[in-house]
């Protein structure tokens, strides 16, 4: 994955994964490990917690299509990689909250 | 999702933990638990000496939840909610927040709730105080010890 194309999008608009399509991924275990990595990432960086909270939905038995969508994640964060929370010492220190469902 | 200064400090996106009836009832319900969210967070700022102002600005973009959250009238649509669901109305008339009205454009929280084109990415990413920074984040072994 280190020479993969970076991309600007953690994950294509209106993709719609599913638990029955695609081939089974053989190596579960690596799609496993990846996930949990990717989780851990979602600490400091919030952008990812959607995607992720998709990709980890199918933990259980990935298929080709999860896994695409792993490595479409991966390719982002390689365009991203110097991104982290920043906190600006001179802003002004009061608490905003938003809140949203789907 | 909790901004405090330039950047999120705190932020959980999940799956919901009841059935909503109606997406009113399901902000709602949201609102509720970022509510419980403020709570905690001014305590712990409390503790830790720094002041904050008693309101605390929460946005929502549900304009029927605000109203049902700054109404506290019984309505038949509502009855079936919890009551501990209801916390927020207290925290509203004890003015310890402010529900408040944001449209789609600018609810940055879109970003834990589905997949984003490139330009609102970005726009909610930066809002979010998530940057691109030339420097590395974390400090490495040398720079510390020649700052010591």
């Amino acid at each position: 994955m280190t020479g993969c194309k970076p991309i600007s999008i953690p994950l294509e608009q209106n993709k719609k994964l599913n638990a029955y399509e695609g081939d089974l991924v053989e190596d579960t275990t690596m799609y496993r490990h990846i996930v949990r990595s990717l989780i851990y990432m979602t600490i400091t960086r919030p952008d990812l917690s959607y995607v992720v909270g998709v990709v980890s939905q199918f933990m259980q038995t990935p298929r080709k299509p999860h896994l695409d969508a792993v490595r479409h994640i991966l390719r982002y964060i390689k365009h991203t990689l110097k991104c982290g929370i920043f906190y600006e010492a001179k802003s002004q220190l009061q608490v905003h909250g938003y809140t949203d469902v789907d | 999702m909790f901004s405090f200064g330039s950047g999120v400090v705190s932020w959980s996106s999940k799956k919901q933990l009841t059935i909503a009836l109606s997406s009113k009832e399901a902000e709602y319900r949201g609102a509720t638990i970022a509510t419980c969210e403020v709570v905690w967070l001014h305590k712990l700022l409390l503790d830790m000496g720094q002041s904050v102002d008693a309101l605390v600005v929460i946005y929502c973009d549900n304009i029927s939840s605000i109203l049902l959250a700054n109404n506290p009238i019984y309505h038949a649509r509502t009855k079936h909610i919890e009551v501990h669901y209801h916390f927020i109305r207290e925290k509203v008339i004890a003015k310890e927040i402010d529900l408040i009205h944001v449209s789609i454009e600018d609810q940055v929280v879109d970003i834990f709730t589905k997949a984003l084109g490139i330009d609102k990415l970005k726009k909610f990413r930066k809002m979010f105080g998530v940057l691109e920074v030339d420097s590395s984040l974390r400090g490495n072994v040398e720079n510390s010890s020649s700052i010591s």
